[in-house]
């Protein structure tokens, strides 16, 4: 399946510019992080079609998919 | 003298036309060290007990902290202080861009300004040489036609100039102080005081280098911010603030509709207005402040309104307060308001949250077209949004007028109920984080000295940093703070003794909140905290006044204050060598139980944060 991706904050960095990804069936949200080389403890908010979800929510074809690092108030990740 | 300082302290006495030289010793510069315990010193020292903050006998301070000016990234900090014309008790704001740093290269570690002069004027600091001139030329004026005009007077294109705005001029209760024509000491109205005394401007112009005991420390960061630039500072190098609302509208507490609402509904409509648009749209560059090489200032320029790259570009509290707060998503309109608070002077966060307050009430039919003067004020306008800017930094009657007190004084005007719409703690209307879903707003929001301050200055590692002048964007250790400081001194401080120090600025800051009648009463949430957020994942949740309370009596336990009044303990003072500053409360002053908690480690709320 294909799917969307977008990051924002530091995560961005892992992403390179990539739009899509093409995953197998069955693929979850830690499985995007694990093709993108991010860390699972990594601490992010994702959404899929805007939705907050958890790690271990399954993706199907046409999903996008969020990858945030959360904001500090007026420090680290702003 | 340590180095790092200059053992020189400007007075500035308005009224007499007069200014003079402080000098003194070590033991003041170890024990203060800068930014807000100098702030809270000469608050506590000269300001009588229970004045007007527009009073002459108000005092405005800017002051340097050890590291400012030296060459390393995020010294370009410094802290601006007066009793608060919002919150009636400690107002302190920090700032970044040049200015700071300019001052200390002319020789200061401070300024305290006392007096109103007779006519405007402005202060003019070349080196070691000082001059109240005539500003009238200059009131009135738009922030870049004063930084043009004082530049041209002196044929310096150099000098650096912080001012106070029309708004200032104007009495605004939220103005702020502007340097560099994009840099605010934006909260709790300073740049008001600052009008209030009849100075339009500080102009400085420095050329001296300031001496470092030992350079190693400085060379050693800098070049490890400049190698980790990815790994460390990735967001604010290429985007600056405002890269993640995504974030906050995907997890249910983005600052919608006067923190009543937590979404738009829409994440791409979020994504329009945000940090990685603005870099693909209107962003020309990004910039840094002095001696910075993450350079995380966006600067933006939009020919067809007259959007210029010297104003900046809007920052995460811009976006929140006047975005997303007012639903407004036309980035061109956001990208103008943004300049015309910084040409007029207005603190975005106060202005946003004040004008969502009056839209909030002007929806439920509590505020009328009485008293908007015709106004219809409505979320998702723009335009709107910016002619409110100039009628609020005009003061123009009546809707101008009123909001130009701020929510909280608009709201006791108004009455009708509207008080509870007012999103505020101790008058500073909250910033664009949500406490209900932050732990560290929340367990910050109530404690701070300043009211709704959301940098973190009620917990060490914001209030260190605030104190040596270090911006807090920076993703430095308390170790490399520490080694920069003794680099910088000559100084073998640990971060135990920096830590104790924030606690030693903080108790003061607190005596002088405690002295003008701000207190345990004040250290709360107001009401819409404690509703649930009516949209999205955080719906169900409800943030009770009894968590609120508990973690409040615990900072007070942290910092060796009484539990239940949040009052420093007899030994606090015994150990800080505050009592000089505590007459005033002698007789309400009580013993602990012995211990000093803040010099433990680990020891709960205060604590320093990771993040």
């Amino acid at each position: 399946m294909k799917i969307a991706i977008s990051a924002f904050g530091d995560v961005d960095r892992h992403v390179k510019g990539r739009r899509e990804l093409e995953l197998a069936d069955g693929a979850t949200v830690s499985t995007v992080l694990a093709e993108l080389g991010i860390s699972p403890t990594a601490q992010l908010t994702v959404g899929i079609n805007g939705q907050l979800v958890a790690l271990d929510s399954p993706l199907r074809d046409g999903d996008k998919v969020m990858l945030v690092t959360p904001m500090e108030g007026g420090s680290a990740h702003a | 003298m340590p180095s790092g300082y200059w053992g020189k302290i400007l007075h500035v006495d308005l009224t007499e036309g007069k200014t003079w030289v402080e000098e003194p010793d070590e033991a003041f510069y170890r024990k203060n060290m800068g930014g807000r315990a100098f702030i809270a010193h000469y608050l506590l020292s000269e300001v009588p007990a229970g004045i007007d903050a527009f009073d002459p006998a108000n005092r405005l301070i800017f002051a340097a902290g050890p590291i400012t000016g030296t060459p390393v990234p995020g010294a370009g900090r410094h802290s601006v202080g007066a009793k608060s014309p919002l919150n009636n008790g400690f107002g302190e704001s920090e700032s970044g861009g040049f200015w700071g740093a300019e001052l200390k290269k002319a020789g200061w570690d401070a300024i305290v300004i006392s007096g109103k002069a007779s006519r405007p004027t402005y202060l003019w600091i070349n080196d070691q040489t000082v001059e109240l001139r005539d500003g009238s030329h200059l009131w009135g004026r738009l922030t870049d036609e004063v930084e043009e005009r004082i530049r041209e007077d002196h044929g310096d294109k150099w000098i650096r100039v912080a001012q106070c705005g029309i708004a200032g001029e104007n009495l605004v209760r939220f103005a702020c102080v502007v340097n560099d024509l994009n840099e605010v000491a934006g909260r709790t109205g300073l740049g008001a005081v600052m009008g209030s005394k009849n100075l339009k401007a500080i102009a400085v112009r420095g050329k001296r280098m300031v001496p470092l005991a030992d350079n190693t420390a400085h060379k050693e960061t800098a070049k490890w911010v400049s190698s980790t630039m990815d790994e460390n500072h990735y967001n604010f190098h290429y985007f600056g603030t405002g890269a993640a609302m995504t974030g906050k509208e995907i997890e249910g507490h983005l600052i919608v509709h006067n923190f009543r609402d937590g979404q738009w509904g829409d994440v791409e409509r979020v994504h329009k207005v945000d940090a990685k648009t603005i870099a693909e749209t209107y962003r020309v560059k990004m910039d840094g402040c002095y001696a910075c090489s993450v350079r995380c200032k966006k600067r933006v320029k939009i020919d067809s309104v007259g959007v210029r790259p010297e104003f900046g570009g809007p920052e995460y509290e811009t976006l929140g307060a006047i975005a997303t707060n007012l639903e407004v998503d036309d980035l061109v309109q956001i990208c103008k308001a943004n300049q015309w608070l910084n040409l007029t002077g207005m603190d975005a966060i106060s202005f946003g949250a004040t004008l969502a307050w009056a839209t909030e009430c002007y929806e439920l039919g509590l505020l009328t077209n009485e008293d908007t003067g015709g106004v219809e004020l409505k979320w998702g306008d723009g335009q709107l949004l910016n002619e409110m800017v100039m009628k609020v930094a005009r003061r123009e009657k009546p809707l101008g007028d009123l909001l130009a007190e701020g929510s909280l004084r608009a709201a006791r005007k108004i009455g009708r109920g509207t008080e509870q719409y007012s999103v505020h703690i101790k008058g500073v209307e909250i910033a664009m984080h949500d406490p209900r879903a932050m732990d560290r707003m929340r367990t910050n929001y109530p404690v701070t000295p300043t009211g709704g301050d959301h940098t973190g200055a009620a917990h060490h590692r914001t209030s260190n940093r605030n104190t040596v002048g270090v911006c807090q964007f920076l993703q430095y250790s308390e170790e490399q703070i520490v080694a920069l400081l003794n680099g910088a001194t000559g100084w073998d401080t640990t971060v135990a003794e920096i830590e104790e120090q924030s606690s030693r600025g903080l108790t003061m800051a607190r005596l002088f909140n405690l002295r003008e009648g701000i207190g345990r009463k004040d250290d709360v949430f107001p009401q819409r905290i404690h509703e649930p957020i009516r949209k999205g994942p955080l719906s169900n949740h409800v943030l009770t006044r009894e968590q609120v309370a508990q973690e409040t009596e615990e900072y007070y336990r942290f910092h060796g204050w009484d539990r239940q009044e949040g009052i420093p303990l007899a030994e606090t003072l015994d150990h800080h060598g505050l009592w000089d500053y505590a007459g005033f409360i002698r007789d309400r002053v009580r013993r602990g139980a012995g211990e000093l908690p803040f010099a433990k480690a680990g020891a709960g709320v205060g604590e320093r944060v990771e993040e």
